[in-house]
């Protein structure tokens, strides 16, 4: 059995994120970090790994800056892994092409984190299990599977508490919540390791995506980034944190 | 598919769902832009009320499938049964809400009809020829504002709270029931069961609450703010991290996956606010938020904020809320 992970780089303690001058994304400094959640999707393909004997293939897109978490990903146990070398910021665009890298993988199952911390959407996953026609599920927080070719049995979020109980054939995609399993540590001798190797990356035009379909596929423009509105009725308290402490517990007593 | 607009419907088997009804708003607003008609397309089984109410809420059409197939969610089958009602002709726009039954929907729809899909919208609003949307981005803290050309159909998610249902008046909707494809197969998912929530501690009773983050660093600083909801006479919770953290049990969480409260007070320390997060908290009455970074986006919601380093001020709020308690 395969197990191809999509984990995608996304930077940590954003400042001041610009639109780049064409608009084909955003500029963030700093270094990039495997997302949280793909992390908990990682954990539980070498879960499976562990249990079942799987290969698991991490996948990212990206530039060479995403390079590291798929170092990371070899550090903490995964077979192989692969970079598609694009700059991409749409998730339509990042969905068809990391689709179309996974149609060349002949893989059983796909696993995503739910959201990614810089793009937001929640579409990428979703989108690559209907460009590639396979059932999915969205904010799994169990995975079963006693054997290889057993069924799979999966438990996800509906919200409040809720929770639904699926039966889903092979080969599927299904995105991993976070907090689902034990994270595991990374050993600094591993990832040195990770470090060293050479790691294969694909492109576009290795995956016979031409410049037109791209260039058809290009809808959107970012034309502005900005901090979020601050609600105009918030009421700013500053002060020593005696005097804080004090406006806080008026502020209790005024509505209790 | 006559209406230009069409809204996919989340419901309860009673009522619509409130995203819903916010969808419905935005859309009358893309509608009367482009003097284009709203629709809006409801599945389930037995949902007569929600017809009714759908047929009242502003929209000129509303389409209804009603079959047993469609009783619980399976978004094999929901996507096949409103893929073969627009295969025909489709909607320019097709707006869904960004909610789990939304986000596993809306993708699939726009790969089959060769939609783009803009999700997560806080905003949207049509233009001479394509739309300007505004989406959050890096956690929450930023807004980003997209310009889109229009494709043949775009399908887009949108989340709560960016407009008012309020105000919309009825066209006296006509109501046509639409057929459940033969082919609507689910038999790659198949849904064995639903649970609902249990909880041992009901934090939705409390009338004070000290929440807690990932700003709190470490678990050891855990107790610390228990004190504290103790000394104010209120419970502890806290934001999703925590609890997957195993820090605190999943009957502490406040948001979509978790609980829905109300308090009196809301005392967030070091949470970042993320929708998922204040979709379980932001009609608590007052909310007091504590986060060192200004752009955090619970400051969107809170009525007093403070920017500060938590660490600051719990002492002293620790030594006045024991002086409070004391004299009481
Ligand atoms: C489908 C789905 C469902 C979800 N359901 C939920 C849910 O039910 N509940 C929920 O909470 N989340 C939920 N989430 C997760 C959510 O998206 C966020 O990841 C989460 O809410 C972030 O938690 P946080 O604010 O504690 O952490 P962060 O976003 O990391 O924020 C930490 C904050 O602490 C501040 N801080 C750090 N140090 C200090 C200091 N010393 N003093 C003051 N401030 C400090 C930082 O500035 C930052 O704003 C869900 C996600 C998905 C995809
Ligand atoms: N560039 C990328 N490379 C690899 N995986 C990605 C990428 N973008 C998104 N994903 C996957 O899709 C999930 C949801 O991302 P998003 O749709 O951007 O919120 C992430 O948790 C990843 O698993």
């Amino acid at each position: 059995m395969h197990i191809v992970v999509c984990v995608k780089a996304v930077p940590a303690n954003v400042k001041m994120p610009v639109p780049k001058p064409d608009g084909s994304g955003v500029l963030t400094e700093g270094d990039a970090f495997m997302n949280e959640s793909d992390d908990y999707a990682l954990e539980q393909a070498l879960l499976l790994k562990r249990s079942l004997g799987c290969k698991v293939t991490a996948l990212t897109l990206g530039t060479i800056k995403s390079q590291d978490v798929l170092h990371v990903s070899i550090a903490k146990g995964a077979d192989e892994a692969v970079r598609i070398d694009a700059d991409e910021f749409d998730p339509n665009i990042i969905s068809y092409m990391l689709a179309a890298a996974i149609r060349t993988m002949d893989c059983d199952l796909i696993l995503t984190g739910v959201e990614s911390a810089d793009g937001m959407a929640s579409q990428v996953p979703v989108s690559i299990a209907a460009h590639l026609g396979i059932p999915y599920v969205y904010a799994v927080s169990k995975t079963e599977l006693e054997s290889v070719d057993g069924p799979m049995i999966v438990t996800r979020e509906l919200g409040g508490g809720r929770h639904q109980t699926l039966e889903v054939s092979k080969p599927a995609l299904l995105c991993t919540q976070s907090g689902t399993v034990p994270l595991t540590y990374t050993p600094v001798v591993k990832l040195i390791h990770a470090r060293r190797r050479g790691l294969p990356t694909l492109n576009a035009a290795s995956l016979q995506i031409s410049e037109e379909d791209l260039a058809q596929r290009r809808k959107t423009r970012v034309v502005d980034v900005k901090p979020v509105d601050k609600s105009s009725s918030t009421q700013w308290l500053s002060g020593t944190p005696q005097a804080l402490a004090r406006e806080i517990m008026n502020k209790i007593a005024e509505v209790r | 598919m006559e209406p230009q607009v069409l809204i996919i419907a989340e419901h309860d088997g009673s009522a619509p769902d409130p995203t819903t009804l916010e969808l419905i708003a935005w859309g009358s607003q893309i509608a009367a832009e482009k003097s284009w008609k709203l629709g809006v397309m409801v599945l389930g089984h037995a949902m007569g009320t929600v017809v009714e109410a759908l047929r009242n809420s502003g929209v000129d059409a509303v389409y209804a499938l009603d079959d047993p197939a469609l009783a619980t969610f399976n978004a094999g089958t929901h996507v096949a049964a409103i893929a073969a009602a627009l295969s025909k002709d489709s909607p320019r726009v097709i707006l869904l809400g960004h909610s789990y039954l939304g986000i596993e929907m809306a993708s699939t729809i726009a790969v089959k009809l060769g939609a783009p899909l803009w999700s997560n919208c806080k905003t949207i609003k049509a233009g001479a020829d394509g739309f300007v949307v505004t989406r959050p981005m890096c956690g929450g803290a930023y807004v980003s504002t997209l310009e889109i050309t229009s494709a043949t159909c775009n399908v887009f998610t949108v989340q709560r709270g960016g407009l008012s249902a309020q105000g919309l008046t009825s066209k006296n909707a006509q109501v046509s029931t639409l057929a459940m494809p033969a082919d609507a197969d689910a038999a790659k998912i198949k849904v064995v069961g639903e649970t609902k929530a249990t909880f041992a501690e009901d934090i939705t009773q409390a009338d004070l609450l000290v929440s807690v983050g990932r700003g709190i660093g470490q678990q050891s600083q855990l107790d610390a703010f228990r004190d504290l909801a103790k000394a104010l006479g209120g419970s502890l919770s806290a934001s999703r991290p925590i609890v997957d953290s195993g820090w605190l049990p999943v009957d502490n969480q406040v948001g979509l996956s978790g609980r829905t409260v109300r308090p009196k007070v809301y005392l967030a320390f070091g949470i970042s606010g993320s929708a998922q997060h204040m979709a379980g908290m932001r009609d608590s009455k007052v909310i007091i938020a504590i986060n060192q970074d200004a752009n955090a986006p619970i400051f969107q919601i809170a009525h007093y904020g403070i920017v500060a380093d938590l660490f600051q001020i719990l002492p002293a709020l620790m030594d006045a809320a024991k002086e409070s308690a004391a004299a009481k």
